[in-house]
């Protein structure tokens, strides 16, 4: 069964996404803030990350930052799920080596399960 | 001397996102060539019929008079840019708060629909939507309530309300957001206690004493609501075990729009309005408000308002 790491502090958001992935047949492991996220990553090693932008203790950018310079995550795939919609948001993330950057509000969970698919399957 | 600062202030119009010639740089040049050019023409035309003293007194004085109207029009156009600056920023935060439990309704939706089509329970799903739902509305009340104190349009129904009775409301309201924090709520308060008071307003009140205390708490966390009455008065006060107010920001904690910067680190949503209108509604009441709190060991919030039967 393939791993996926939720990073997002929103309980809602991430109760509602880890279940529709679980009836997928996924397995989500979540992280509430952005130091427990990177702790995972590490520890967990999940085949996708969803990484929300906006997260306690550490943002989005400085996890996706430590990810890709870690040997052990570098290889992840990152999916940024954010509600930050600027370009700039969108052009530091892929800079910083995310995969794609999704708009939360402008997708729904059938095409980010889409999405996840062309990444690991 | 340093230049960039200077050319910094002279560009800062693009901030604002107005054009140059609206900016408040521009009309502070327009007007600096107009006053020069009134006192050149004051002094070649008055030169003909006034002695050069009276004329001299008479150009200093119309140039101290437009030099303050220029400073006033350019210092209006100043803060008239900045609030509209601060109107848009406020727009982008709102905005962004109400996105999140509007897109989990969104999500939500999607999968009891599915779930639905498929012939199973969707009553789980409800409650959580009915929840989202119930964020949305705190964080629009604490604005409406901001806005009407701010226009003084205030009105305050008088009944009498048990504050037990509303906690327990509460704190059945806030199940989820408990669960989630795995935070434990210990209701310490006689049967009943009664107050005069606007349901809606002390139902605000406890609210947002009590999720701050649920959102701020760690993990495994203890929030103690307590009521106590003394002397013809009530107070009401909510404890908990959480990451507490570092001591410089403990002054500004009931500002508009004030979040402290230990509380930012733990939690990103919120607007800095609920302890505002807290200390608004209380106030209005003829109530007291206050806390204490230290850095890393947790927060007492407190109000005394009076009892039902001694008003």
């Amino acid at each position: 069964m393939k791993k996926i790491l939720f990073i997002e502090d929103e309980f809602g958001l991430q109760k509602s996404v880890s279940e529709f992935l679980n009836k997928k047949g996924y397995k989500v492991i979540h992280a509430l803030d952005g130091e427990l996220g990177l702790n995972l990553a590490i520890t967990e090693s999940p085949d996708l990350i969803l990484l929300d932008l906006i997260l306690p203790k550490m943002d989005g950018f400085e996890v996706l930052k430590h990810l890709k310079e870690n040997k052990k995550t570098k290889d992840i795939p990152v999916i940024v799920l954010t509600n930050l919609e600027s370009p700039e948001h969108v052009e530091k993330s892929l800079s910083l080596g995310a995969t794609t950057y999704l708009v939360k509000s402008d997708y729904q969970l059938e095409d980010i399960y889409q999405k996840i698919k062309q990444q690991i399957g | 001397m340093e230049l960039k600062p200077i050319f910094k202030k002279i560009f800062s119009y693009k901030e604002y996102n107005i054009s140059w010639w609206e900016s408040p740089q521009f009309v502070f040049l327009v007007l600096g060539i107009l006053i020069i050019c009134t006192i050149l023409i004051s002094f070649f035309v008055g030169r003909n019929y006034l002695p050069f003293e009276y004329l001299f007194l008479i150009i200093c004085f119309i140039t101290i008079i437009l030099f303050c109207l220029s400073y006033i029009v350019v210092n209006s156009f100043q803060n008239l840019a900045e609030a509209n600056l601060m109107k848009t920023e406020f727009m982008n935060i709102v905005s962004h708060q109400l996105k999140s439990p509007l897109t989990n309704l969104k999500w939500l939706t999607e999968i009891a629909l599915k779930e639905k089509d498929d012939g199973k329970n969707v009553g789980d799903y409800f409650e959580i939507i009915q929840q989202q739902n119930e964020k949305m509305l705190n964080l629009i009340n604490n604005m409406l309530i901001a806005a009407r104190f701010e226009q003084n349009r205030v009105i305050f129904n008088k009944e009498k309300l048990d504050l037990r009775e509303i906690t327990e409301k509460i704190i059945k309201k806030f199940r989820f957001k408990i669960e989630a924090n795995n935070t434990k709520i210990k209701l310490n308060s006689p049967d009943h206690c009664k107050i005069l008071g606007d349901y809606f307003y002390i139902s605000q009140v406890i609210e947002n004493l009590l999720e701050n205390a649920i959102s701020y708490s760690k993990g495994g966390g203890e929030v103690e609501v307590k009521i106590e009455k003394k002397d013809g008065r009530v107070r009401y006060s909510v404890k908990d075990n959480g990451v507490g107010i570092p001591k410089e920001d403990q002054n500004k904690i009931f500002q508009k729009f004030y979040r402290s910067r230990n509380v930012l680190k733990y939690q990103t949503q919120g607007l800095g309005l609920s302890l505002f209108t807290v200390k608004l509604i209380i106030n209005k009441l003829g109530g007291k408000v206050g806390f204490k709190s230290k850095e890393g060991k947790g927060s007492t919030f407190w109000f005394e308002l009076p009892l039902e039967n001694n008003l």
